[in-house]
């Protein structure tokens, strides 16, 4: 049993696996653990909101159930902020970031939008910062693969840009937020064939960067889930089913989802890196009591950590 | 002329295969085809059972009917690269902007980077006249905004004022706001940064006219007769609203929206009757095992009916008053991972060119 608190959990996969709605199980589970949790979006599409049928969420956050809050950091904002908090900026100073010349600038510096978020994260954490932490944990639904990658290494990519001024000041938090023990990635997958390939280049990237997942999520996987046996092999492929109309496809459905489970067990869990399986909803997504089930498929996520 | 055909939607939603499936089809039907993705997962190349995919189109097949399908994968920096060199005066100029810390940083990694580069790339290769048809895997744009305004944010670091107030910051004439701002910025970004970047813009600069000129030929190009949009989505991935708000986005910037495709339709998982509770004689196994794949069934069953009438109901509020065409396509047991499996899904796809063409 590690001692060491969970600071930061970043959700990542493949575009339509359910990082949305893994990262809303994630953070449920830890405010449930009794910690102050602060749910993160930063691609201003508003995914949390909707999938929980709630209006759009903004820089403040707001209360989603006892301990958990959700906010939606925008960077415009979070530069202000940042101006007037470290560098003394007075608020009526920083319409000049609104200014053409320094606009085109900002968007022009790779992932300071990022950081900035980012930095506010770490701002609300306590980090390198002498006001108390607002929260134990930020759980990130961060975008999909790519993009999701590019975040983790924003503040790498800064300090190879720059190596001092406010920026780079800015990024020191943020890589021992994001690199250091107190960190955690989780990689999202459905038992399909591109999200399981995507998955596996997905969790080979973040070993190169030192953040390999600390655990992988299965998610709308069957339940109960036939086990990768001969007798079940052989029931599959019998005609057994072929004098049912309809269960014929049925079964071959089933079948395939069952074995790229077992494949993604397979592949993906390891003695370290526990895999969980999430079950599919019969019903919407479109309320909190509507991802119940996922609150309880994640019940062992972290393990007995504290 | 060269058609275009452009691939719209959010990441996940099966675009890169769609929009190559789309490819074959037109290229088996008698046409010379291009595809070209940007997606970072390599899957075209999956789909069509390639691993690497050089910055060019190669030619993937040739059909009887005469027709081509060649397909390309997006390498940004080095179509950057290209870029810079094409319109450098000379090589030596060409290196040291390829040579620039900041170039090299920023090159790739710019927002609207790669939506600017593949839409660079589509129009070099309709510059060339050797395809009826090139068709483009759009990057995961969440807001197709994105993709559209990328020649022009790019295009805004070449505004004259922009560039002047970077590359020139003591001339006289400069507004005091500006120089207020920088003054700023200095503070922020430290000036190291700023030194860096100055040398950078000074140096894209030099380019500038080149660039300017291309965007604007782009930007001709995409709101031509000859280019059309199909928006790809999943009725698991979408509203009434969203197909709609990206219809309108498209449409303000002057785009011809040709339909819709709604991709991983779910089949209706009727069954007549539940299936008997004592093993049948073919499955030939013990009771207690038929019992339990007896159980697994039927809850896959109703996992299935469910995502099916969930999907029926969306697709039902969605296109209910969509005037577009649009085709549905039913999700695949197994991803499409050869030529014949793109062909066969290419049946569920419009056979021929956009209808305003």
């Amino acid at each position: 049993m590690s001692l060491t608190p969970i600071r930061c959990v970043t959700v990542l996969g493949k575009g339509g696996v359910g990082r949305t709605t893994i990262a809303i199980g994630v953070a449920r589970r830890l405010a449930s653990q009794g910690k102050r949790v602060l749910l993160l979006e930063l691609s201003g599409a508003q995914d949390v909101s909707r999938a929980l049928g709630l209006p759009e969420a903004g820089y403040k956050p707001r209360t989603l159930e006892p301990g958990l809050e959700h906010a939606c950091y925008q960077a415009s904002t979070c530069l202000a902020d940042f101006g007037k908090t470290k560098l003394g900026i007075p608020t009526l100073l920083t319409q000049f970031f609104d200014a053409r010349p320094v606009r085109a600038f900002l968007e022009a510096i790779p992932g300071l939008n990022t950081l900035l978020q980012l930095g506010k994260m770490a701002h609300d954490l306590g980090l390198g910062t002498d006001t108390p932490a607002r929260y134990d944990t930020c759980v990130i639904d961060a975008p999909a693969t790519g993009h999701g990658l590019t975040m983790l290494e924003a503040a790498r990519t800064m300090r190879q840009l720059t190596r001092v001024g406010p920026f780079t000041e800015l990024a020191r938090p943020i890589e021992t937020l994001l690199e250091g023990p107190t960190a955690h990635t989780i990689a999202v997958t459905t038992p399909e064939v591109l999200p399981l390939e995507e998955t596996e280049r997905l969790i080979n990237a973040l070993e190169d960067i030192g953040q390999g997942p600390t655990c992988v999520v299965l998610n709308r996987a069957p339940r109960p889930l036939p086990p990768e046996e001969p007798t079940w092999s052989a029931l599959a492929s019998s005609r057994a089913l072929s004098a049912y109309p309809g269960w014929q496809r049925v079964g071959e459905h089933l079948w395939g989802s069952a074995m790229r489970c077992h494949e993604a067990h397979r592949l993906f869990a390891t003695a370290t890196r526990p895999m969980l399986t999430v079950s599919e909803a019969r019903h919407g997504l479109q309320n909190l009591d509507a991802h119940q089930h996922v609150l309880r498929d994640l019940t062992d996520i972290f393990g007995e950590r504290p | 002329m060269t058609e275009v055909v452009l691939c719209c939607g959010q990441g996940g939603v099966g675009k890169t295969t769609l929009s190559a499936a789309y490819a074959a089809g037109r290229a088996l039907r008698g046409e010379r085809v291009a595809v070209i993705t940007i997606d970072p997962a390599k899957r075209l190349a999956d789909a069509l059972g390639l691993t690497a995919l050089p910055n060019h189109p190669t030619t993937i097949q040739r059909f009887e009917s005469g027709g081509t399908l060649d397909a390309m994968m997006l390498d940004c920096q080095a179509t950057w690269d290209e870029l810079i060199r094409r319109y450098a005066h000379d090589e030596a100029f060409a290196t040291q902007m390829i040579d620039n810390r900041y170039y090299q940083a920023v090159s790739t990694r710019l927002p609207g980077s790669h939506e600017y580069m593949a839409i660079e790339k589509l129009y070099e290769l309709t510059e060339t006249g050797r395809w009826d048809v090139v068709v483009v895997d759009t990057p995961p744009a969440r807001h197709l905004d994105a993709l559209l305004t990328a020649p022009a944010r790019i295009g805004n670091l070449f505004e004259g004022r922009v560039m002047r107030a970077w590359t020139r910051p003591s001339s006289g004439w400069l507004q005091a706001t500006t120089q207020r701002a920088f003054k700023l910025l200095e503070r922020l970004a430290g000036q190291q940064v700023i030194g860096e970047v100055r040398e950078f813009l000074t140096l894209l600069n030099e380019l500038g006219e080149g660039f300017r000129q291309r965007s604007a030929a782009v930007m001709q190009l995409l709101n031509s007769s000859q280019c059309a949009v199909y928006l790809v989505t999943s009725p698991d991935r979408v509203n009434a609203e969203s197909v709609e708000r990206a219809r309108q986005a498209l449409e303000a910037r002057g785009l011809r929206v040709a339909g819709a495709w709604m991709n991983r339709i779910e089949p209706d998982p009727k069954v007549t009757a539940p299936l008997p509770s004592s093993s049948p004689s073919e499955a030939s196994c013990p009771d207690g095992d038929w019992g339990v794949w007896r159980q697994a069934l039927h809850e896959h069953q109703k996992t299935l009916q469910s995502r099916h009438e969930r999907q029926q109901a969306t697709l039902e509020a969605t296109m209910r008053d969509y005037e577009l065409p649009w085709w549905t396509i039913p999700r695949a047991v197994e991803a499409p991972d050869a030529l014949p499996a793109l062909l066969e899904l290419a049946t569920w796809l419009p056979p021929d060119r956009p209808s305003h063409m």
